[in-house]
């Protein structure tokens, strides 16, 4: 019989045998890793409502009514030497305005009466890529809004940089209450762990007896902490699954018009995988903080 | 087979185990260690079997000093001896033959080689109509059996018995006696520690006297 087939037999009859406590073990595991998935979870819908938004970012520059033909050329110029801007768009008074009925839809009667020459013109720029910081963007738009010709610049939501400030601090909390809780995960199998050793002081006192090495005496408790762990952390990850599932339907973001909405989405296969392994993981560890001072004979 | 030298070990300042034990028990020898009780009879064990470390002096297994050996290696030293007690020491939830398997089990012999041996050593002891029953289920006598089929399923060079008749009545005390004898004439070395005075007046094999953690007679073996 091989070594790893003796070793996880008796790890899954000291589980059998003490089915109680390895229980509500998983039980507490699967608990702590389905608040980790949730905030996981929390922290991935909105790095993605990030992206969208920053995919859907671009820079209004209004001109002036008097700007001349130069001066439009000369901010054209500035634009395009700049690495953020991907393309610019000219659009004149009439379509401005024509865009804005599109916008207004069933109400666009309302500007019926309005004369062509209301809205100014402008150029719509595009950025290059969504990696670009907001900030880069903002130091472009201070750049423009001394220029000659330019009415105002807009860089759409110009909140975003508070969103992505708040983005950090948010991930910041979600690591420090992810490490309290993987830490807690440590603790509950630890102390598991140390229980079953005592439950089973006779049986490692006889198998050293007889010759057993410590890594023989270990081996189970090891398997036994991977099993535990593992098996809280994909309950937990089932019980985070269902709760999207549930949540999914109730969840929708608009985006604004042309940019769609913002659905929930799972965490990507990787992060379920990672996360399952790293409850084993945290099984294995909880068992090692256990083990040692016992073996003694 | 196994010599000390002028051996010390203490559990404490105000405990000695053994003071200045020197000793000499030949290959395929049967030797007594008797004694009162607190005169350090286990301890003399624990120490023969690498369960403790002797604070002082040589102490030779096999004609190699393991005085200072590391732990890997006072486990795979132990894998030569085996070991009894008077309370058995079985694991209750385990039949009988799993019992016994775990000796084998610890060395990774495989599955087939384990049925085999267990079942050749339990039929040696008497108990192969016990196998499949677990020790609670059994009398004393067939318990302690079930601990030497155990200790000797792994042909031990030495086969070391702590007070292995304490909980037994006089018949399974010879009883336990004859398998003792029978498991020497196969070549085992066999220490025994006892109170039993019965028993050691019944043979004719050495007998080291201990009192308060030294050796008193016996030590070294007649002529």
């Amino acid at each position: 019989m091989s070594k790893i087939v003796y070793f996880s037999m008796q790890a899954f009859r000291h589980i059998r045998r003490n089915t109680v406590v390895a229980g509500v073990t998983v039980g507490t595991v699967a608990i702590v890793f389905l608040l980790l998935c949730v905030l996981a979870l929390v922290g991935y819908n909105l790095d993605r409502l990030g992206e969208r938004l920053k995919a859907g970012l671009y820079l209004v520059v209004y001109l002036e009514d008097e700007a001349t033909e130069q001066e439009i050329q000369e901010i054209k110029s500035t634009l395009e030497s700049s690495e953020v801007v991907g393309s610019i768009r000219f659009i004149d008074k009439k379509q401005a305005l024509e865009i804005f009925k599109k916008r207004l839809g069933a109400q666009a009667t309302l500007l019926n009466e309005v004369g062509p020459d209301t809205l100014p013109s402008s150029l719509e720029v595009k950025l290059s890529s969504s990696e670009h910081s907001t900030k880069s963007i903002e130091a472009l738009a201070q750049k423009l809004v001394s220029h000659p010709g330019i009415e105002q610049v807009q860089y759409g939501q110009a909140w975003l940089g508070r969103f992505f400030n708040f983005m950090d601090f948010s991930r910041l909390i979600a690591l420090l209450i992810g490490a309290l809780l993987v830490f807690a995960t440590l603790m509950i199998v630890s102390n598991t762990i140390r229980l079953s050793v005592y439950a089973r002081t006779d049986e490692i006192h006889i198998l050293k007896l007889v010759g057993a090495t410590d890594n023989f005496v270990k081996a189970p408790f090891y398997i036994e902490g991977v099993v535990l762990g593992g098996l809280g952390a994909l309950l937990g990850i089932g019980g985070a699954w269902l709760l999207f599932i549930l949540a999914r339907p109730l969840v929708t973001i608009p985006l604004g018009p042309g940019s769609g909405d913002l659905n929930l989405e799972f965490l990507p296969i990787s992060s379920v995988a990672i996360s399952a392994a790293g409850g084993a993981v945290v099984g294995m560890f909880g068992t090692l903080a256990s083990l040692g001072r016992h073996l003694r004979i | 087979m196994i010599q000390m030298y002028h051996v010390y070990m203490s559990y404490g300042s105000d405990s000695p185990g053994l003071i200045d034990v020197s000793l000499r028990i030949e290959k395929a020898e049967f030797a007594f260690i008797t004694g009162p009780s607190g005169a350090g009879k286990t301890s003399l064990l624990r120490v023969i079997m690498l369960a403790e470390r002797s604070q002082n002096g040589q102490i030779l297994l096999f004609g190699k000093n393991v005085a200072n050996i590391k732990e890997k290696e006072r486990t795979l030293f132990r894998r030569h001896m085996g070991v009894v007690f008077q309370d058995f020491k079985l694991l209750p939830s385990r039949t009988v033959e799993q019992n016994v398997a775990i000796s084998l089990e610890v060395l990774g012999k495989g599955r087939g080689e384990i049925r085999k041996k267990v079942g050749e050593v339990l039929e040696l002891v008497g108990l192969e109509h016990r196998a499949h029953r677990l020790p609670p289920t059994l009398s004393g006598g067939e318990q302690q059996r079930v601990a030497i089929a155990r200790a000797i399923v792994n042909d031990p060079q030495i086969l070391m018995a702590d007070e292995p008749t304490g909980n037994l009545d006089q018949a399974l005390s010879e009883e336990i006696g004859v398998l003792l004898n029978r498991i020497n004439a196969r070549g085992s070395t066999v220490v025994v520690a006892t109170h039993d005075t019965a028993w050691i007046q019944r043979t004719q094999h050495r007998v080291i006297h201990l009192e308060k953690g030294r050796v008193v007679s016996g030590g070294m073996p007649l002529g």
